[in-house]
Order: C-alpha cells, then sequence, then structure tokens
C-alpha cells in the first residue's frame, strides 16, 4: 500500500511543489493551508508522515503540535517532520519535546534530499 | 579691611558650602545659614535673595530666605511675587550701571524693587545690591534687604558682602554641575534603554526578514532544480547551462542570507560557546571527507591528512566543524580541477595548529590582511567565487569563532600562483585548562541561536 503524506504549508508554490514531488514518487498526498486545517486533517487521522511548517496562519505549528498532544487523533498518525525555514535553535528544540521526530530547512535542501530524508523517517 | 570676626564667619560659611553633601539642594540649606550668620556679625538684614540672569536681564532662577522663618524657596513663581520686575538692567539707572559693571550698589528706593505685600515690608529701609559674575559677565545678583538706612551703609559691609556673593555663586556652580550630570546620567540611561529596544527590534527584523527570504528562495531553489533534473523533455545545451546558473545563483543567495544571519547573531553575542575535549583529527577527518563528497570528487581534487598523535584540543565541536568546514570549502573552491589539498597539524604542548594548504591562485601579501574582514573578498578571487557559492563572509565569521574559543587564525601564502595556507590554533585541554573550563564558556545574551548550516 502506498504511504500516505500530509503536508502542512501556506506558501502556494511550496506547497504545490511538494504535492507533487511526492505524488510523482508515487506517494499519497494531502495539504493543509495553514494550522487549523492541518490539525482537523491530522485528528481524522490515518497518515504515516505528516511535513509540517511552523510559521503558518490561524495556528503555527507548535501550537498544533500542543493541540494534537492533548487530543487523541481517530487514526494514529505516523511521524511529524518539521518542514521550515526557521532556523532558531529554541524553535528547533521545542518541536522535538513536542514530538516531531526530524527538522528540516526547506532553503538548505535540493528536491532530492527532501525524498531521501521522508524515506529515511518512513522505514 | 574685614575684622577677623568677619574673615572667620567667611571661612566657616566656605567650609559649610563645601561640606554640604547633596549638591542638587546646595543653595536651598547654605543660604538660611548665610543669614543666619549675617545677622549674628550685627547686619540686621530682613532677608537674602539671589536672581540669576539670562543675557537679556531676564531673571531665571530666584532663591530667597527670610529672617523669620529661615526657610529657602527656589520656586521662581514664589519669588514674583516679591519682586516687582521680571527684567532688570532696562531703565540705565545710577544703581543699574553700577552693578553691570561689577560694583555693589546701595539703594533706598525699596518699592521699586519689592512688592508692597510682602509681610516684612514695612522692615526694610535699604537694599544691598551685589552683582554676582561668572566668566567676567553679570549672571545675577545678590540682595540683601537691610533695616538700616542706605546712609549707614559702610565700605566694610560692602566688602564683607561681596565676599559672601562669590560664596552664593560657588554654590550655585556646585549645583548646576550637580544638576547637569544628574540630567546626563537620564539621558544617557534613556538612551541606553532605547537601544537596547532598537537592538531587539532589529534582532527581530532580522530573523523575520530571513524566514521570509528563505521561503521564495527555498521555490526557486526547488523549481530550478526539478527543471533541471525531473524535466519531462529533454534540455538543450543551453537552457541547462541557464538553469545550473539559476540554482546556484539561489544557493549562493541562501548562503548569503545564512552568513549575515549568522554574523548578526555573533556581533549580537547571541552565540553560546560549550568548550569540550574534542579529537580535532578525526573531526577533521569528516569535514574532509564531507568536502570531498560535496565538490571535491567533481574537481578530482586529491585530499591528504597528515595523521599523527595528537592531545585533544578545548572547542565548541559545532563551531570548530563550521570553521573547518569553511576554511576546507574555500580550498576546494579555489583549488583548480586535479590540485591538490593537504592537511596537517603541529602542537608544541600549548596549542594545537590545523593548517590547510592548497594549490589555488595563492595571496598577495598585501591581501593577506583582508581576508577576516566582512566581504573582505580580493579582487582577483571574484571569477572563482561568483560560480562557487561564496559570500565574502566565511572567513569573518570563521575568525569570530575562533577568537570566542580563545584561539587563533591566519592565512599565509607565498605568493599568487603558490597556492595559500589557513591555520587556526586552538589551546590544548590540558587538566588544568579543563579544571578551569567554565571562564571558556560563553552565554548567550538573551535566548540563544545556533548557527545556520555552512555552505561548502
Amino acid at each position: 500500500m502506498n504511504n500516505k503524506i500530509l503536508i502542512v504549508e501556506d506558501d502556494q508554490f511550496l506547497r504545490e511543489f511538494y504535492q507533487e514531488l511526492f505524488m510523482s514518487e508515487g506517494y499519497l498526498v494531502d495539504v493543509a493551508v495553514d494550522g487549523e486545517v492541518g490539525l482537523r486533517k491530522l485528528l481524522e487521522g490515518g497518515y504515516d508522515l505528516i511535513l509540517l511548517d511552523i510559521m503558518l496562519p490561524k495556528k503555527d505549528g507548535l501550537q498544533l503540535l500542543r493541540d494534537l498532544k492533548v487530543q487523541p487523533p481517530k487514526t494514529a498518525n505516523g511521524p511529524v517532520v518539521v518542514l521550515t525555514n526557521l532556523g532558531q535553535d529554541a524553535v528547533i528544540k521545542q518541536c522535538f519535546e513536542l514530538g516531531a521526530v526530524g527538522y528540516l530547512i526547506k532553503s538548505a535542501l535540493n528536491p532530492d534530499q527532501v525524498l531521501q530524508e521522508v524515506k529515511s523517517y518512513l522505514k | 579691611m574685614l575684622s577677623e570676626d568677619k574673615i572667620l564667619t567667611f571661612l566657616k560659611l566656605e567650609q559649610l558650602a563645601l561640606d554640604i553633601e547633596d549638591s542638587t539642594k546646595l543653595l536651598e540649606q547654605f543660604l538660611p545659614i548665610v543669614l543666619e550668620e549675617l545677622n549674628l556679625s550685627g547686619y540686621p538684614y530682613v532677608f537674602l535673595s539671589s536672581l540669576f540672569i539670562d543675557d537679556e536681564g531676564k531673571i531665571k532662577q530666584t532663591f530667597f530666605t527670610d529672617k523669620v522663618n529661615k526657610q529657602t524657596f527656589r520656586e521662581v513663581t514664589k519669588a514674583e511675587n516679591l519682586f516687582q520686575n521680571e527684567t532688570l538692567f532696562q531703565k540705565g539707572s545710577e544703581w543699574e550701571m553700577k552693578v553691570m559693571y561689577g560694583e555693589a550698589a546701595v539703594v533706598s528706593d525699596v518699592a521699586y524693587f519689592i512688592n508692597p505685600s510682602y509681610p516684612n515690608f514695612s522692615q526694610i529701609r535699604s537694599l544691598l545690591l551685589l552683582p554676582i559674575q561668572h566668566a567676567r559677565r553679570l549672571s545675577g545678583i545678590l540682595i540683601l534687604a537691610s533695616a538700616k538706612a542706605a546712609d549707614t551703609v559702610n565700605a566694610e559691609e560692602i566688602e564683607f558682602g561681596e565676599m559672601i556673593t562669590r560664596l552664593v555663586n560657588l554654590s550655585f556652580r556646585l549645583q548646576d554641575t550637580e544638576g547637569s550630570l544628574t540630567k546626563i546620567t537620564k539621558q544617557v540611561y534613556e538612551m541606553n534603554a532605547k537601544l537596547h529596544q532598537l537592538d531587539k527590534l532589529k534582532d527581530d527584523f532580522v530573523s523575520i526578514a530571513s524566514h521570509e527570504l528563505r521561503t521564495p528562495m527555498a521555490a526557486i531553489r526547488s523549481y530550478a532544480w526539478m527543471a533541471l533534473h525531473k524535466s519531462d523533455v529533454p534540455l538543450s545545451d543551453k537552457v541547462e547551462r541557464y538553469l545550473v546558473r539559476v540554482l546556484m545563483s539561489t544557493e549562493r543567495l541562501i548562503n548569503l542570507v545564512n552568513d549575515m544571519l549568522n554574523i548578526s547573531r555573533i556581533e549580537g553575542g547571541k552565540i553560546e560557546i560549550n568548550p569540550e575535549s574534542v579529537d580535532i583529527l578525526s573531526l577533521a577527518k569528516d569535514v574532509v571527507d564531507e568536502a570531498y563528497n560535496s565538490r571535491g570528487v567533481e574537481k578530482n581534487i586529491h585530499f591528504s591528512i597528515l595523521e599523527e598523535r595528537l592531545p585533544k584540543v578545548l572547542a565548541d565541536p559545532e563551531k570548530l566543524r563550521e570553521v573547518m568546514l569553511n576554511i576546507l570549502g574555500n580550498a576546494v573552491k579555489f583549488t583548480a580541477e586535479g590540485g591538490s589539498i593537504a592537511v596537517s597539524f603541529f602542537t608544541d604542548g600549548k596549542v594545537v595548529e590545523v593548517s590547510v594548504k592548497d594549490t589555488g591562485p595563492g595571496i598577495s601579501k598585501e591581501d593577506l590582511g583582508k581576508l577576516f574582514t566582512k566581504f573582505g573578498r580580493l579582487d582577483n578571487s571574484y571569477t572563482a567565487l561568483s560560480t562557487s557559492g561564496g559570500t565574502g563572509l566565511g572567513l569573518y565569521i570563521s575568525k569570530s569563532l575562533i577568537e570566542l574559543m580563545h584561539g587563533k587564525i591566519w592565512a599565509s601564502s607565498e605568493g599568487v600562483g603558490k597556492g595559500a595556507t589557513f591555520t587556526f590554533a586552538l589551546p590544548i585541554a590540558t587538566k588544568e585548562i579543563l579544571e578551569r573550563v567554565d571562564q571558556f564558556r560563553i552565554r548567550s545574551k538573551g535566548e540563544a541561536k545556533g548557527l545556520e548550516p555552512a555552505a561548502i
């Protein structure tokens, strides 16, 4: 069965880019444009991996992770990998404390590297 | 000539003026004592007042003390009711001319000066007007309101009054200086608070701006990469070359944003240095592998590491890695295809030196000094930099980091065409140094921030 990925990303170009990238690799991809939609989809659950941005409209990524801790999803989700451009230590630390398993800086990676990282978290 | 008791009184008052500790209230405390002493010396003055004027003769500040309650009022408004005129020296009268030229004047026209509503008005029969001079200019008058008639005022009384005037002026200047100092201190404090606020705003701006900049750059990078590597039509050589350049320039731009962010963190004291004992040889090997795999392979550069037994150094491993990456990255950038890069070590028992020698274009003597400054790139290196993603900030960052770790960094070259050697030295993690490792630790001011990824 194909892995199902949720991309929570507000920037349209990047969102569509990652969507296309993962679909071309055979993944099933769902997207969310802000933190609220992201949380709603995550509470339904059933994703094998979540790529989460931090600076998001309506609800930022950190708050989404916090909400997720108190509200269990209907169907369990796979790991959350943060995919952002924020590089502050404090943010990175908080993400891991809130349960993220990875932290990727968008501008530092080429698409093949993003794919590689995601594959490593899906194993 | 003053009699001895007057001189003693003067000396006593002088000492008093110098002894008053709270200089901001010097005159308020001093004037009542002066009036009391004058009365004790046989001069029945009803009140003592000092007026300070501006250049137009307008009264700026007044001090007043009264025989009855011995209190000093320093509010200008209080004295307005006492004096009839706000401006002096307008009429050119005899007393005005005298005072202007620094002489004392005695007047019996009390009502011209003093408001008849002043409770003790009827006791005053004459006024002794003494000029207060500062820097050879008239800066005010000391007024002594006497219960004696004008014609009884003798030379001794005037001379004594003049000496007292000098004391009053001295006290006023002391007070003024102290007041200005307090004001300046306050201004400096406020300015400092403002600067802190601006610094915070700048920091916020830098991190938000860099985030905002990196988002579109990530999109450009991603799409250009896809166009280059995953195109569904075959690319012509031309289009491929264009896309490679778009990608390289984007990476360079991203590196620049990262480096500027790092510099803002280093200069703002937001970087933490957590020193520990580091095996520099294995760290160097790791970084050499990384440099080799990223660009060394395609340029067919030969790497060598002169392995030897080395003591461990005291350094923050993350920052040390950053420096190594930068120096090796530079060596790769500037070394032509088929060239070689050699890493070697040296220790004198106190420090370990790490040298990276390349077979690149070399550096002229006069250019060596520019290397470690911000954007201190050299004229002949522009070509290499534009195709390699260099930012002109890497060595400045490396130098800052090495110095934060109590080390040194320098470059040498035997000249243009003869390659260059970059060397840094770090203290050996001896037992003594490890015992006082806390002295090498640097805490961040405010929220600590790590470094953005280094570019090779």
